[in-house]
């Protein structure tokens, strides 16, 4: 989808349309910008700017506060779209999927008439603002390399070899060796700031270098991971379009979260850190997992990170288990001066994990994570609560999808961060 | 320029032969509304409560955003545009 978020804030509200809207959290002196009309982007304005630094770029920016929830419905109703063109939908990012089509692709005129009919409904179903850019291609990664390179309402292929009929096409037709050749490292999907860093410390610049590297010097770097960017180097992916219903979910389960205001001292942090240690225990239960490496990161105001995980001797889906091995490490620390962002998440995931204890306090515990899950199933999040949290409130948090990594949605519907 | 409002209002809707709840006006604050298009609508839920919301313009103001509780049945003016 293209410019997701702000197509979404303009097709709610027509004063916002034709403008250069930049969508942000609710604290809008901390947010950056998540998202950016095209308004906005022919001003320079881009992804991750502070909206300090996007308004230098473009002065009459106007800086909506982002709604997550309306963000998933609209994803639920586009995925409908694509899933009744083929039931092997791979869905990547909360804007993302990944769609095979070669099995059903035939019956509606091929993949360049699949993809415009596609694109047609999009519009039909979320409103006439809504576009996407569609790359087609053998292989996963060379589809999403189509998709970036023309946007937006874009349409390109990407082929091994280009015929004649091809270029009578209504899509763009690149060949394999064209589009790898005009991409830079970094426009791989797999390939970021650090591998590419990396690689340009290899002496490796380009996709072309690349290619000329033997797969033994990239395995001798980068592991099992070497293999892909040989492979990829040389156009080929061989990683299928894992269909959301087979997928296993969950890796991990986190949030991040910048303080409204800097804090100070860490009985300024518990509170936080115990309503985010709940959050994620909730949705532990509530999908059925339970975990065991607990992971805390602070950053203060110069940016920089402490972090630091702990691995319990355990697995648990009990909150209160997470805020105190994230309240051992910090007893590691020394507190920070100042901390802006906190970032917490549980991982080692196992599903549908039954462990019967036999100490009375264990099964107590249980019993009562139980009956404030059904309460606060019933009534909204944090009906009940432990009463340390009662003054504890969040702002609007937009973005962290690909951070928690929560690439299924279950039924089409996706737990929203508060 | 948005304006958060979370006031209960009183709204007259319709029912479409798709299943579709269509408010078609509201009072708000003794004044009555008409909404000349529904922009966008979407739904999530609180607890067991299904929230759908309607992005809409009415001849006063170009968008208004209005819930719809299913539980409580109570329709909320959530926000609206002001002038900046």
């Amino acid at each position: 989808m293209n410019s997701y978020f702000a197509t979404c804030e303009q097709m709610s509200n027509p004063a916002l349309r034709g403008k250069p809207i930049g969508v942000g959290g609710s604290n809008l002196e901390r947010t950056v910008v998540t998202a950016a009309s095209y308004e906005a982007k022919r001003f320079g304005v881009k992804v991750g700017m502070s909206i300090f630094e996007a308004k230098r770029f473009c002065p009459k920016l106007i800086v909506v506060v982002g709604d997550p929830e309306k963000y998933v419905d609209t994803t639920t109703k586009f995925l409908k779209v694509f899933q009744a063109y083929s039931p092997d939908l791979e869905i990547f990012s909360i804007d993302e999927a990944f769609l095979d089509v070669t099995r059903t692709h035939e019956r509606f005129g091929g993949p360049v008439a699949l993809a415009k009919i596609i694109k047609n409904e999009i519009r039909k179903e979320l409103g006439e603002l809504f576009t996407i850019s569609v790359g087609i291609s053998y292989n996963k990664t060379l589809a999403k390399l189509a998709a970036s390179k023309m946007k937006p309402d874009g349409l390109v292929w990407i082929k091994r070899q280009i015929t004649e009929e091809d270029r009578r096409s209504a899509a763009k037709i690149m060949a394999t060796k064209q589009a790898l050749a005009e991409s830079r490292l970094i426009d791989i999907c797999g390939i970021g700031s650090r591998i590419e860093r990396a690689l340009l410390n290899m002496g490796v610049t380009s996709l072309d270098a690349l290619a000329r590297m033997t797969p033994e010097r990239l395995r001798k770097r980068f592991g099992l991971y070497g293999i892909f960017l040989y492979n990829i180097a040389h156009g080929e992916d061989p990683s299928p379009v894992v269909p959301y219903w087979l997928e296993d979910p969950y890796r991990s389960m986190g949030h991040h979260y910048t303080i409204p205001k800097d804090i100070h001292s860490r009985e300024e942090l518990e509170p936080l850190l115990l309503k985010f240690s709940e959050k994620i225990g909730r949705r532990l239960r509530a999908h059925g997992y339970r975990g065991r490496t607990i992971h805390l990161l602070l950053r203060n105001s110069d940016l920089l990170d402490l972090s630091q995980q702990q691995t319990l001797s355990e697995d648990t889906d009990d909150g209160y288990e997470i805020y105190k091995a994230a309240g051992r490490i910090l007893d590691q620390w020394v507190f920070p001066e100042s901390v802006r962002m906190l970032g917490i998440s549980c991982s080692h995931l196992v599903k549908n994990y039954q462990q019967l204890s036999l100490l009375n306090d264990a099964l107590k515990r249980t019993k009562v994570l139980e009956a404030m899950d059904q309460v606060n199933d019933r009534y909204g999040e944090f009906t009940v609560m432990r009463a340390r949290l009662l003054k504890t409130k969040l702002k609007v948090h937009v973005g962290g999808f690909v951070e928690d990594r929560a690439k299924t949605f279950k039924q089409f519907g996706v737990t929203i961060k508060k | 320029m948005i304006e958060q409002i979370c006031e209960p209002v009183d709204v007259v809707v319709s029912f479409s032969v798709a299943g579709k709840i269509v408010p078609r006006k509201f009072r708000w604050r003794g004044r009555v509304y008409d909404i000349l298009k529904i922009h966008q609508r979407h739904e999530t839920r609180d607890g067991k409560a299904v929230l759908q919301f309607f992005h809409c313009t009415d001849q006063s103001s170009p968008y208004r955003k209005i819930c719809f509780n299913n539980i409580t049945n109570i329709w909320t003016l959530e926000e609206t545009e002001t002038d900046p």
